[in-house]
């Protein structure tokens, strides 16, 4: 048995295809997420990224490619994957008849590291009460117990499939403040969501899914880069609002009073050529939003 | 409701196919006098199954048969099926969702109790219709239709206690045994009722005794069947009036003391595994030990009309020679029974994990499937063992109570002797996990089902060895009646364990998968 490369990425897979029947959940993904990075993974219900994380996680079969893990091929040999990384739900299930304390033993246990100090300080700033049972708390306390049993680890490597789905807003800057210092430590974070301002937040890399396919991937930098930029000028009252959907590279131009609102891809040249030409008074520009982009990976058919 | 209707089915059937049964083995007046002065004479045989009555005719044997099990049967069903529809959802949180609209707890409660209703309905004309049918030729159709009747008492009245319970426990599985324990201390009131001379009144207290005093095909009475109306639509009543008074995702009962923690079983799957087994196993553990001292106690009475004849009870008894141990070899098929439904529960129980995605938890961690499986079989097995051993011991304290003592090592041998036999539900249930997940529990239980009717009426039609020989329960020798047969029991361990393993191979190259 090889030992993994210090150098291998944390999550690597080639060509990996799930089908149910004639339904496709997965669609040829290549995917590279590196040591160290927080890699946000989005894409709307059911478009195929719980189905990676089971695929990644040894849960699913792969009707075709590859996945490994930290450099250990995860179908193969799930368990020695499984000792550098720890995963969160996004239904957590947990076993209803323990307490809290019970079950973060457990977690701990098999698992086989934990870091006692690091268990009881997330206890402490998650504000979660360790004596009840599993079926007594709320949704949002179950999620907080997955989360304490993930993190308490400190895995090489964190899955985290919509993991919070039912937190209130100061726990989850408890979660991301614990994300960020997870990073610091050198873990990488797998963050798979559908909140978009968290994965900006976040995340430094980011892959986008729809129907079992990567539609785009890669920094939020780049990916702003490539998208449209978001323009608005405005005019003095009784001047004329020039038409500039003939204008090379402009999108959606919309005219409300004497303000014009359009996107612009590529150059902005042109335009501000021809905004000058009009007389505009203001133009602000600003960068595409992370919901930009997305909504913009979907408004096509 | 599709369980009420294959109950249904089943129950009636049995009603005629005792008939017929009765008719074919003893043709002639004279065997029918033998049968009926042996078990008549006998308050053993009594306590166990039910008053007997005229039972020199099919009317009077098949009443007896009948309201002996089947009452039983459908208790179990109704408390099951109760607590599910009432707590079930709730505790799967999909009470919430109702309960977040424009809705009551009683009102919700009061639409349980009418889907359950619903369920009652479908399971008393499955059970009339087939009843009718299967004995439209040894019976006829007045007592036919008392007798379903009668086997719709315990159903009725259970799925009302359940309701009463699923209010009291903080839990489904607290509801349930609540209402086991009130189950069991009905049977117990009902065994002394009948046993006893001068406490004949004790049946009344119990929805069992209700049925025994039906006698729907000998001398039917309505009276107890009003009672046991008025007991069921109080019952539910009383339900529903509780329901309004609790806290969802509480008990009236349960809850009030914090949780202690124990970890000490906590770390591993397999410790997981008997710790999640442990309360329930002990509830178990404990009713077959009331049920092997109940069977101990009343050997020796019942035994004496067995060593008197060759009687063939319809229990596998016949040409086993005679005294207490004919007996005891005999009823220990109640113990079979009780084994091989807690390995189809054990089977049913490790699907319910997976399904409950709480298998992803555990295999997200470094544990493979093949060890998680292993654990619960594991565990499965040792309570099996432990049951067996229950039984045996609890037997042997009913006959010391009895004044007849039979050695304990032998009464031992007599509770093991079920084991493999329940292991190979066991294997049967891990295969099917393996490779039809969805189905593990239907074909676990189904299969009990199936065999246990196979065993206790496919002798009386003279079926062949080879169809015989597909229940378990015929694989099972009558210690301590004949020896044990150690070359049988390794045999059937040895298929117990090919299904496991093969169920294992299928498991580690499927999916796991909540649906």
């Amino acid at each position: 048995m090889r030992t993994p490369a210090a150098g291998a990425p944390a999550i690597r897979t080639e060509g990996l295809t799930k089908r149910y029947g004639t339904v496709v959940g997965l669609d040829a993904l290549d995917l590279q997420v590196q040591r160290g990075e927080v890699f946000g993974y989005l894409g709307p219900n059911g478009a195929g990224k719980t189905t990676t994380i089971r695929l990644l996680l040894g849960l699913l079969r792969p009707t075709a490619g590859r996945v490994e893990v930290l450099g250990v091929d995860a179908v193969a040999d799930p368990r020695r994957a499984h000792r550098r990384l720890a995963y969160v739900a996004g239904d957590v299930a947990l076993w209803p008849g323990l307490t809290g304390e019970e079950t973060l033993h457990l977690l701990g246990r098999v698992h086989g590291s934990l870091d006692r100090a690091y268990r009881d300080e997330l206890v402490e700033r998650f504000e979660l009460d360790p004596s009840r049972r599993v079926r007594a708390y709320s949704k949002g306390n179950r999620q907080k117990l997955a989360l304490i049993g993930a993190l308490m680890t400190r895995a090489d490597l964190l899955v985290l499939d919509e993991p919070t789905a039912g937190l209130d807003p100061l726990m989850e800057q408890v979660f991301r403040a614990c994300v960020r210092e997870a990073a610091e430590r050198g873990q990488t974070v797998f963050l798979s969501s559908h909140v978009l301002s968290e994965v900006e937040a976040l995340c430094g890399r980011v892959a986008i899914l729809r129907a079992g396919r990567l539609v785009s991937s890669g920094t939020l930098a780049e990916m702003r880069w490539d998208g449209a930029l978001a323009v608005e000028a405005s005019f003095d009252a009784g001047q004329a609002v020039p038409d500039v959907s003939a204008v090379p590279g402009v999108l959606d131009p919309v005219v409300d009073g004497a303000v014009l609102r359009c996107r612009v891809s590529g150059s902005v040249a042109p335009l501000l050529a021809a905004l000058a030409a009009a007389g505009a008074v203001r133009v602000a520009s600003r960068e595409p939003t992370l919901e930009e982009l997305f909504l913009a990976h979907y408004d096509q058919p | 409701m599709r369980s009420a209707l294959v109950l249904g089915l089943a129950g009636g059937a049995v009603v005629g196919l005792a008939a017929e049964g009765y008719v074919l083995a003893y043709p002639d007046p004279a065997d029918r006098a033998v049968v009926a002065a042996s078990i008549g004479g006998n308050p053993g045989l009594a306590a166990l199954f039910g008053t007997p009555r005229a039972l020199e005719t099919v009317a009077g044997f098949t009443e007896w048969r009948v309201l002996g099990v089947l009452p039983l049967v459908g208790a179990v069903w109704a408390l099951l099926a109760g607590t599910a529809a009432l707590r079930g959802e709730e505790d799967a949180g999909r009470w919430d969702v109702l309960l977040a609209g424009p809705r009551s707890r009683r009102a919700t409660t009061g639409w349980g109790l009418a889907g359950l209703g619903l369920s009652l309905l479908v399971l008393a004309v499955a059970t009339t219709v087939t009843a009718v049918g299967t004995g439209a030729r040894a019976l006829d159709l007045a007592g036919t239709l008392w007798t379903a009747a009668a086997l719709l008492v315990a159903p009725a009245v259970l799925l009302a206690v359940a309701a009463v319970c699923s209010q009291l426990g903080g839990t489904r599985g607290q509801a349930l045994q609540l209402g086991a324990a009130v189950l069991g201390a009905a049977y117990l009131l009902r065994v002394a009722g009948t046993a006893v001379d001068g406490l004949e009144w004790l049946g009344w207290l119990s929805p069992l005794g209700w049925v025994d005093r039906v006698a729907p095909l000998t001398e039917p009475d309505g009276l107890p069947l009003a009672v046991a109306g008025v007991a069921t639509v109080a019952l539910a009543g009383l339900g529903a009036l509780l329901a309004g008074r609790r806290d969802a995702g509480a008990g009236l009962l349960a809850g009030r003391r914090p949780p202690r923690s124990r970890t000490a079983l906590l770390s591993g799957s397999l410790g997981l595994a008997a710790r999640l087994a442990r309360g329930a196993g002990i509830g178990w553990l404990v009713g077959l030990a009331v049920v092997g001292v109940v069977l101990g106690l009343v050997a020796p009475t019942a035994s004496e009309a067995l060593a008197d004849s060759q009687l063939d009870l319809g229990l596998p008894s016949a040409g086993v020679g005679g005294g207490v141990p004919a007996f005891l070899g005999a009823v220990f098929l109640l113990v079979t029974l009780l084994l091989t439904l807690q390995a189809a529960g054990q089977a049913a129980a490790a699907r319910d994990e997976e399904e409950a995605g709480r298998l992803d938890t555990l295999l997200a961690l470094p544990v493979g499937r093949l060890r998680w499986l292993g654990g619960r079989l594991a565990v499965g097995a040792a309570l099996l063992a432990a049951g067996g051993v229950v039984a045996g011991v609890a037997a042997w304290a009913g006959t010391v109570l009895g004044d007849t003592e039979q050695p304990l090592g032998e009464l031992v041998a007599a509770g093991l002797t079920p084991v493999p036999a329940a292991l190979v539900v066991l294997g049967l249930g891990a295969l099917v996990l393996g490779v039809a997940p969805r189905w593990t529990s239907l074909a676990a239980y189904g299969y009990v089902a199936a065999a246990f009717l196979l065993e206790i009426l496919g002798g009386l039609f003279g079926l062949p060895e080879a169809v015989l020989g597909l229940s378990v329960f015929h694989q099972v020798p009558l210690v301590p009646a004949v020896d044990p047969e150690p070359a049988t029991a390794v045999a059937t361990a040895a298929v117990a364990a090919l299904l496991a393993g093969a169920g294992s191979l299928a498991l580690v190259r499927r999916d796991v998968s909540r649906d």
